[in-house]
């Protein structure tokens, strides 16, 4: 095999480098004096991201698609916590079809997927507000949730509620005690999930933003399109570190087989 | 030692639930009673009107074949399945329609189910948290749970932190400590190895003597039933195939099913020539000649298709004498197995296995090709009617 | 725990959020066909009239299904060498998986700074005297593809993976055992077992690719926009919804069109899979 492992090893360095590349270049372009970074490099400096931080009208935006980002996770945590519980504990004939609902997002064509959510949204007038974003992000959102919470209720032994329950426990006390506890894995993978993509949407949100409100990517989206602040470089590079403390807590806490697994663990 | 998991003089209240503090000590009401108890699912019926009692401080085991419908009648004692048909009455109250979280009823699942995300104390604390009782009251609790089960000291493990034999033992103690009328034990001691097996047995023979606890267990090991129980119920197909004690169902056995389920037995195929009171003579369908028994349940008349069942340890061979009247056959196999010789004799169409005490001093001349004479004891041979 | 129908009423909340996701999916439909108020197909007529629209569509599965391929070609190397991987095999997942999820319009951002006229590559070019003037690697399809390779191929790297780490690592051991050569090994057993893992990862990326908006939005060119890009002009520029809607339509219908065929594929696979073991 030592032939085939070789050549994978340098096809995985070269693919490596590859989806490295752009982000540490945005990320070189932070520190740079001029914001942009060119060749030669020019001289260090950390004003741009100085100025971000004085910026109170991009950290508003910061603060605010934060905030949407821990309502969708949490919404669709619920929602799919629900969906989950039911679709694990009493199988029956139509809940396939909520499940295939529920994973659709996932493979439908995010620019088809983006115009259905708009008519949702523009129904009840909320184009360009902070619900209607809120709403379009939980559709997005909830198949993230859904998986890990699937996979973690399976994984769970029947026999340890009974347990409880011989024990004494009424039913809500059994949940509470034991069943939210041993599931507790999958809703932090969970929330974090979708905390991750929210924070990251673009596609979709796109069709969704109005001159009142916008989140962080499209603004950075939108700055791009017209004429690029040099600060963009170091918004970006704040976004990266965002996802990269969230994917280091999940490492830590949990491992990356996270990542891997979720398809699989049912 | 005035452990308080042993049974109290007086009851004590359960006040959590609203129970009422005597339901279980009415006295002389039997501990369980399951009157013509089934249970189908769809069309596949995996108990058949099953009924039996369960004196206070019995040990009563199921035993049966691994499908036969043991889980079942415990899940429905339990509260997670609904009878189809018939009756449970637990302390002498009915308990249709009562969930699992109010019948006074432990289970040791046979997976333990220990709560992986609590201590060792915290998992046999939980039943009395849930009770809401003083936490004083909690702690004297558990203290005395783990004297009882010789884990003191270990109360703050985790449960993966401890041996396989250990967290069995923790899930005894977490199920006890509620005090139940009746405990449920489905094939507590089947993940584990022979050895520790055998020393649990032992141990948990001891608990329920000295907390006097109504144990109903669960095996299909029918040595283990044999040696722990008070009495034992073996169960066929959905159906209890006879109750009694160990002696009993050994000795004699109520229908071929259960004698070949017990240990090893010979069966014989025959029919009824003559019979005396208990006593029977019959005459075997593959050997010419006739042999007594005694019979197991009703006596039968003359004519009547039988089983005979005989343990090997209760032939005895020995070498063939010239005149040729009774049983015998040819020596095929001989196999040392400790204490005795197992020994396989071929006997016309049939094969007989006797067990032949292996002292040297018998003198027997265990050498293969032989001819033996067989014979028993007829209080040994049970005849039961042939279905 | 045997639970009864009460339990059904949890799906209250997820229901109601489905059910409005289906009533958008529908209202999509509706809308492409009452083109200014009256029901009609006039919206399709206009497109299959347009040959600039024809080939638009062309384009997108052309780039999509090219998407899914290079994806492929490099993610299954890649999810090869990490399963082998005794040591290390956190630390290049993370390579993989973090990229995957920083956001896209700052990984496309990140391709405008490499590949741009004034960008870091063509600074190199020039200055070490490979060329004299910037090569436009960006507003064209070219700049497409890369950034979309680059969206996708992590998805495809993790699907393989999955597949991978379901497959015993003594299966390989056992086939070059009985003589079997690396190359055969890797035919007659490896590429096999792995099959669904590389059917399900490029179905994906296909799908996804072709409704890829912001990519080709950002790093194509004017004259070769691709659906999803065409879908954000006419809603955000045009203010033509019903369009739109009939964009998005037929992206979904052609992108199933060509997503059946694959799964066919997908289904034998596992079947003979089945019947193989
Ligand atoms: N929920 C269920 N649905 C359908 N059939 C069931 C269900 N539970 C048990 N059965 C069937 O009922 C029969 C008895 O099952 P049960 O679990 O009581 O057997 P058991 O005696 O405990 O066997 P074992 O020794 O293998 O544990 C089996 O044939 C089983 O398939
Ligand atoms: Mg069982």
């Amino acid at each position: 095999m030592a032939v085939l492992t070789r050549l994978s090893g340098l096809i995985t360095a070269l693919v490596v480098i590859f989806l490295i590349a752009p982000i540490l270049v945005v990320v070189a372009s932070a520190f740079s004096a001029t914001g942009y970074m060119t060749f030669p490099p020019g001289s260090i400096s950390t004003r741009w991201f100085a100025a971000f931080f004085a910026n109170s009208d991009w950290l508003a935006t910061l603060g605010i698609t934060l905030v949407l980002s821990l309502l969708a996770a949490g919404f669709s945590l619920v929602l799919g916590f629900a969906a989950a519980f039911v679709i694990v504990r009493r199988p029956m004939r139509g809940l396939p079809a909520i499940e295939f609902l529920i994973l659709l997002p996932l493979v439908f064509p995010h620019a088809a997927l983006a115009i259905a959510i708009l008519t949702v949204v523009s129904a009840f007038g909320l184009v360009g507000t902070f619900a209607g974003v809120l709403l379009a992000h939980v559709f997005v959102t909830l198949p993230y949730a859904y998986r890990p919470i699937v996979a973690s209720l399976g994984k769970l032994d029947a026999a340890m509620e009974e347990a409880a329950l011989s024990l004494g426990a009424h039913p809500w006390t059994t949940f509470r005690r034991i069943t939210l506890p041993l599931v507790r894995p999958g809703l932090t993978t969970a929330f974090l999930f979708c905390f991750i993509i929210s924070f990251d949407e673009t596609t979709i949100t796109l069709f969704l933003v109005g001159p009142s409100f916008t989140t962080l990517p499209i603004r950075i989206f939108s700055q791009l399109q017209d004429n690029a602040s040099p600060m963009v470089a170091a918004i970006s590079t704040v976004l990266i570190g965002f996802t990269v403390a969230l994917v280091v807590i999940i490492k830590t806490v949990f491992g990356l087989e996270l990542f891997v697994e979720p398809e699989h663990a049912r | 030692m005035a452990s308080s998991l042993t049974r109290p003089d007086t009851a004590r209240p359960y006040g959590a639930h609203g129970l009422p503090s005597d339901r279980r000590e009415a006295a002389g009401q039997p501990a369980l009673e399951l009157q013509a108890v089934s249970r189908a699912f769809g069309t596949h019926v995996a108990v058949h009107g099953v009924s039996m009692s369960v004196a206070q401080g019995e040990f009563v085991t199921l035993l049966g074949p691994s499908g036969c419908g043991k889980t079942t009648i415990l899940r429905m004692v339990a509260g997670f399945e609904q009878p189809s048909g018939g009756a449970i009455m637990v302390g002498g109250a009915p308990v249709a329609g009562v969930p699992p979280y109010r019948r006074p009823i432990g289970i040791v699942f046979q997976n333990l189910a220990l709560f992986p995300h609590m201590s060792v104390e915290g998992n046999i604390a939980f039943g009395l948290e849930v009770m809401k009782l003083p936490k004083g009251e909690i702690r004297g609790r558990v203290d005395d749970a783990l004297a009882l089960i010789g884990l003191v000291g270990l109360g703050a493990r985790r449960v993966h932190e401890i041996s396989g034999g250990q967290r069995q033992r923790v899930a005894l103690a977490r199920a006890l400590v509620t005090r139940p009328t009746v405990l449920l034990l489905d094939e507590p001691l089947g993940a584990l190895d022979l050895k520790i097996r055998r020393q649990l047995q032992v141990e948990l023979k001891r608990i329920q003597k000295q907390v006097g606890t109504t144990f109903v267990f669960v095996t299909h090991d029918q040595e283990e039933a044999l040696t722990m129980s008070d009495r034992i119920a073996v169960m066929n197909g959905g159906r209890v195939e006879q109750i009694g004690t160990p002696q009993e169902i050994y000795d004699r056995p109520a229908t071929p099913f259960v004698a070949r389920f017990i240990g090893d037995t010979n069966l014989l195929q025959g029919r009824v020539v003559a019979s005396a009171g208990r006593r029977a003579t019959v005459a075997l369908d593959d050997v010419a000649g006739a042999v007594e028994g005694e019979f197991g349940s009703d006596a039968l008349g003359a004519g009547e298709r039988v089983a005979l069942a005989i343990r090997p340890e209760n032939i005895r061979i020995s070498a063939r004498d010239g005149d040729g009247a009774g049983l015998h056959g040819r020596l095929e196999e001989a196999i040392y197995a400790g204490a005795h010789v197992r020994c396989r004799l071929r006997v016309a169409a049939t094969e007989i296995i006797a067990n032949v005490p292996a002292a040297p001093s018998s003198g027997t001349d265990l050498s293969l090709g032989r001819d033996f004479a067989i014979r028993w004891d007829p209080a040994d041979c049970v005849v039961q009617a042939q279905p | 725990m045997r639970y009864d129908r009460r339990l059904l009423l949890l799906l209250a909340l997820p229901g109601s959020v489905l059910a409005l996701l289906v009533w958008g999916l529908v209202r999509l439909v509706w809308m492409s066909l009452t083109p200014k108020g009256a029901f009609g197909f006039g919206n399709y007529a206009l497109f299959f009239a347009r040959a600039d629209y024809l080939a638009m569509l062309w384009r997108t599965i052309v780039v999509a299904g090219s998407t899914a391929i290079i994806s492929l070609l490099l993610a299954y190397p890649t999810a090869y060498f990490i399963s082998r991987m005794r040591r290390g095999r956190d630390l290049l997942l993370l390579m993989i998986i973090l990229p995957w999820l920083v956001s896209l319009i700052v990984r496309t951002y990140g391709w405008i700074v490499l590949l741009g006229n004034r960008g870091i590559i063509n600074g190199v070019l020039i200055a070490s005297g490979l060329a004299e003037t910037p090569t436009r690697m960006i507003f064209n399809t070219f700049g497409v593809m890369v950034g979309m390779v680059h969206v996708f191929c992590p998805f495809m790297i993790i699907a393989i993976l999955t597949s991978f780490l379901h497959l015993d690592r003594s299966m390989e051991e056992a086939s070059m055992s009985l003589g079997a050569g690396p190359f055969k090994t890797f035919a007659r057993v490896i590429l096999p077992l792995t099959m669904p893992g590389v059917t399900s990862g490029t179905l994906l990326v296909f799908l996804l690719a072709t409704g890829a908006v912001v990519t080709p939005l950002m790093l194509g060119g004017v004259r070769d926009a691709l659906i999803g890009s065409q879908i954000y002009r006419e809603v955000i520029d045009a203010f033509d919804l019903p369009k739109a809607a009939t964009l998005a339509v037929l992206l979904s219908v052609f992108a199933l069109l060509f997503v059946v065929p694959l799964q066919q594929i997908e289904r034998r696979v596992a079947r003979h899979m089945n019947t193989t073991r």
